[in-house]
């Protein structure tokens, strides 16, 4: 691994800055990822912060099935996110495509549409309907320290 | 406060009658009220404007051979809720639609439409609202034979 990688990978794991992208979730999930970012378990105290864009996230916080709509706009920003970078797949749904795998819109979980981008994705999944704000944060610490 | 719940069930009764061809009243705070298609906007504008109801919602389903579409309307003071019933056959689903004297009934009007395949005539602005813009036309995913087929 060259230095300029190493340094790349250092800041990533110092202070995660994530983006949250919502490609067909019922809300229950934002709500929980907005439970993190606000003082009950402020994990901006931790380093990560919410990005604004994804060309300034080092995380891609994805919840909800991925539809045929959202597909091509979660792989165009996933496209746009400069790498390395994290998926994070919270909740059932950007899972495995939960209760709605067999929906007629949906066009397969998350994972599947990252990797047909990205074969080498780094991918983390939290499951859960939602998951706990507590869960979430122990995987990612548990992801950034395998990183 | 004040309005009587049997009074205003009257009042509706009454401004109905000419144009419903059926009335049933399953539980006391609710009405259905059936209704021929060809005066399915005038028994809107009726309900929304002389009886005074809220529009709530509308709700399109496939029963079969037919498809039907329900408007439900709300009438808060005395907690009355009352639907209005039209059916057509799949082979002609057309019904026209009640947008331009409630106009709330817009979007839910172009998501039946997209859904269920129900033609609304006369609708303002009758594009594709929540269907994936690549979604093939003409394949309506609630309807029967679609889960069937699935």
């Amino acid at each position: 691994m060259s230095v300029v990688e190493r340094m790349k990978l250092w800041g990533l794991k110092k202070s995660p800055w994530v983006y949250h992208l919502n490609t067909g979730a019922c809300n229950n999930c934002d709500i929980e990822i907005l439970e993190l970012l606000t003082p009950r378990f402020d994990v901006e105290r931790l380093g990560v912060l919410l990005a604004p864009s994804p060309r300034h996230a080092d995380a891609l916080l994805v919840t909800g099935i991925c539809t045929k709509q959202a597909r091509p706009r979660l792989q165009e920003i996933y496209r746009q996110t400069p790498k390395p970078c994290l998926v994070v797949c919270i909740g059932a749904c950007a899972c495995t495509g939960g209760i709605f795998h067999d929906g007629w819109h949906f066009d397969g979980p998350v994972d599947e549409a990252i990797r047909e981008v990205d074969p080498d994705a780094m991918i983390i999944y939290i499951p859960g309907c939602p998951p706990k704000p507590e869960a979430m944060i122990a995987t990612i610490a548990k992801a950034l320290g395998d990183l | 406060m004040g309005e009587d719940l049997e009074a205003v069930v009257q009042q509706l009764k009454e401004l109905v009658a000419d144009l419903s061809v059926d009335w049933t009243r399953p539980h006391p705070n609710r009405v259905y009220i059936s209704v021929e298609k060809q005066n399915v906007r005038e028994l809107g504008r009726i309900i929304f404007e002389d009886f005074g109801a809220r529009f709530a919602t509308a709700t399109g389903s496939d029963v079969g051979e037919e498809l039907e579409v329900i408007y439900h309307f709300a009438y808060d003071a005395v907690g009355l809720v009352a639907n209005m019933r039209v059916r057509t056959p799949k082979g002609d689903p057309v019904v026209p639609s009640v947008t331009p004297v409630v106009p709330a009934a817009e979007w839910i009007e172009r998501e039946m439409n997209d859904l269920v395949g129900i033609v609304f005539e006369g609708h303002p602005d009758p594009r594709r609202l929540i269907l994936a813009d690549n979604w093939p036309e003409g394949v309506y995913p609630l309807r029967r034979e679609h889960r069937d087929g699935a």
